[in-house]
């Protein structure tokens, strides 16, 4: 279970991608998601700069695609759970 | 020299009536009985264990073991290195009978895990992954599905090639009662299964599996056959994947295979059998390459071609491997040297390959943080 002082520990890291830009390296669709997530979804990982990869999930209509652009933007990260504390995060869409 | 003197494996499966330390029990009992030791003579007990926290509620297993099997006031801890905690326990019984810490070192891999929904052990494993990975809502399967995409790309590879890891691990399981599922499978029934995280389908995923192994190891080899181990070595490498670097090779698989052949004195084609880390379809195709039994690229073509079949030049995975004997996570490592073992001894009864002498066992924790190969070998 998530605790508050966890996700208030996390701002720290969890905006650091917010606004870069990167290219699709590679792409699941998870269907079965673990706990604290409902399936099925999208994770990609992304190429930013040289040597700097992140993986995150796919929020975009569209499917990602290999070599796709891609910008990281602000959304809620899984499901808040019974501790009611709601996190945030960078996940990725087309840019 | 580090000699195996007693092996055992519980049933894997779904066991509903066994609870973890019924397991521990089982497969301690078992390899004690197996060695012909007297149990005084044990002086260190090594549990490894991944979940026992997470899933069961239960920890501190190394004094429980001692306590259940009659091991009291023995040193007793365990090892954890995720999925590779049984092969590092292996390591590390060599390290204190080496060190002269301890003369008969008893090992048991156990872990319990159909207690709880496919959510929660989903959730539990990925604490063998970074915060990063579990904050994007992976999972294992989903790590190593974004390895296959990239060696797909890379080596033009599809899907389909994946099936033929499941098949032959189904027909090696099919001639193991010990096996979770033992029964072979048709290239149909798995290209058809349902998709888990893509482009992996259920076939190309290990499942999740109650079980134990035991062995005794000793200073000196013993029994009817000498069995020593020849090589024990351990690498590890980044937990979170994004930092690799490559995406299409365990660098940690490859480094520690490389040291171990060194330590053993054995060329990768002069090992006779291997039981190596396929927790997904992808991972064997790249464990059979990264371990220099095959060219990088070309493991999908090998296996297909039926070069790591019963018969084949060099059997890989015939327990079953962890797709079809079953993953107990902590007890896999301890399980793969149960099954050289008993190979050297020419005890595999249906799936014996003749005249073996040199088997490896290629274990792996995580998503490839850390890597153990141990070379077995009958004098």
């Amino acid at each position: 279970m998530k605790s508050a002082i966890q996700v208030w520990r996390r701002q720290k890291t969890n905006y650091q991608n917010l606004g870069r830009v990167g290219a699709v390296v590679s792409k699941t669709r998870i269907i079965e998601a673990p706990s604290g997530f409902i399936g099925p979804y999208w994770v990609v990982l992304v190429q930013l700069e040289k040597n700097k990869r992140v993986v995150g999930q796919w929020v975009d209509e569209a499917e990602p695609k290999i070599g796709m652009k891609v910008v990281g933007v602000l959304r809620r990260i899984g499901e808040a759970d019974k501790a009611e504390v709601i996190e945030y995060g960078v996940k990725w869409k087309k840019l | 020299m580090v000699g195996f003197k007693g092996v055992y494996q519980t049933k894997f499966g779904e066991l509903w009536d066994k609870s973890l330390t019924d397991l521990i029990l089982e497969a301690g009992e078992g390899a004690i009985k197996n060695a012909k030791i007297d149990r005084k003579k044990i002086d260190l007990v090594l549990v490894a264990n991944m979940l026992g926290g997470a899933l069961e509620g239960q920890n501190h297993l190394g004094a429980l073991a001692g306590e259940i099997l009659g091991l009291r006031n023995v040193p007793a801890f365990l090892v954890e290195a995720a999925c590779a905690s049984g092969g590092v326990a292996i390591n590390q019984a060599a390290t204190a009978i080496k060190a002269g810490a301890a003369k008969n070192v008893l090992v048991v891999g156990a872990e319990k895990m159909t207690d709880k929904n496919n959510g929660e052990v989903a959730s539990a494993l990925m604490g063998a992954a970074s915060e990063d990975e579990r904050l994007a809502g992976l999972t294992f399967v989903g790590l190593y599905a974004l390895m296959a995409r990239v060696y797909f790309d890379r080596f033009k590879a599809s899907k389909d090639d994946l099936a033929y890891v499941a098949i032959k691990n189904h027909k090696h399981a099919s001639l193991n009662p010990k096996a979770q599922y033992p029964f072979a499978v048709d290239l149909e029934t798995v290209l058809k299964s349902s998709c888990v995280a893509s482009p992996l389908h259920l076939f190309d995923c290990s499942p999740i599996t109650d079980g134990a192994a035991g062995v005794v190891i000793s200073g000196e080899a013993d029994g009817k056959n000498k069995i020593v181990l020849a090589a024990s070595q351990i690498a590890t490498d980044y937990v979170n994947l994004t930092k690799r670097e490559s995406l299409v090779e365990l660098k940690a698989t490859r480094l520690v295979s490389r040291k171990a052949y060194e330590e053993a004195r054995v060329k990768p084609e002069e090992i006779d059998l291997a039981e190596v880390h396929d927790c997904f379809s992808i991972a064997e195709i790249m464990a059979v390459e990264d371990l220099g039994f095959c060219k990088k690229g070309e493991g999908f073509k090998r296996i297909k071609a039926g070069d790591f079949d019963l018969g084949g030049r060099l059997p890989v995975n015939l327990s079953g491997g962890l797709k079809a004997c079953g993953h107990p996570v902590g007890a896999t490592g301890v399980k793969q040297v149960v099954e050289i073992v008993t190979q050297l001894r020419g005890e595999a009864e249906k799936r014996q390959v003749k005249k073996a002498k040199i088997g490896l066992t290629h274990n792996v924790g995580g998503s490839g943080a850390t890597a153990i190969v141990n070379i077995l070998k009958k004098l």
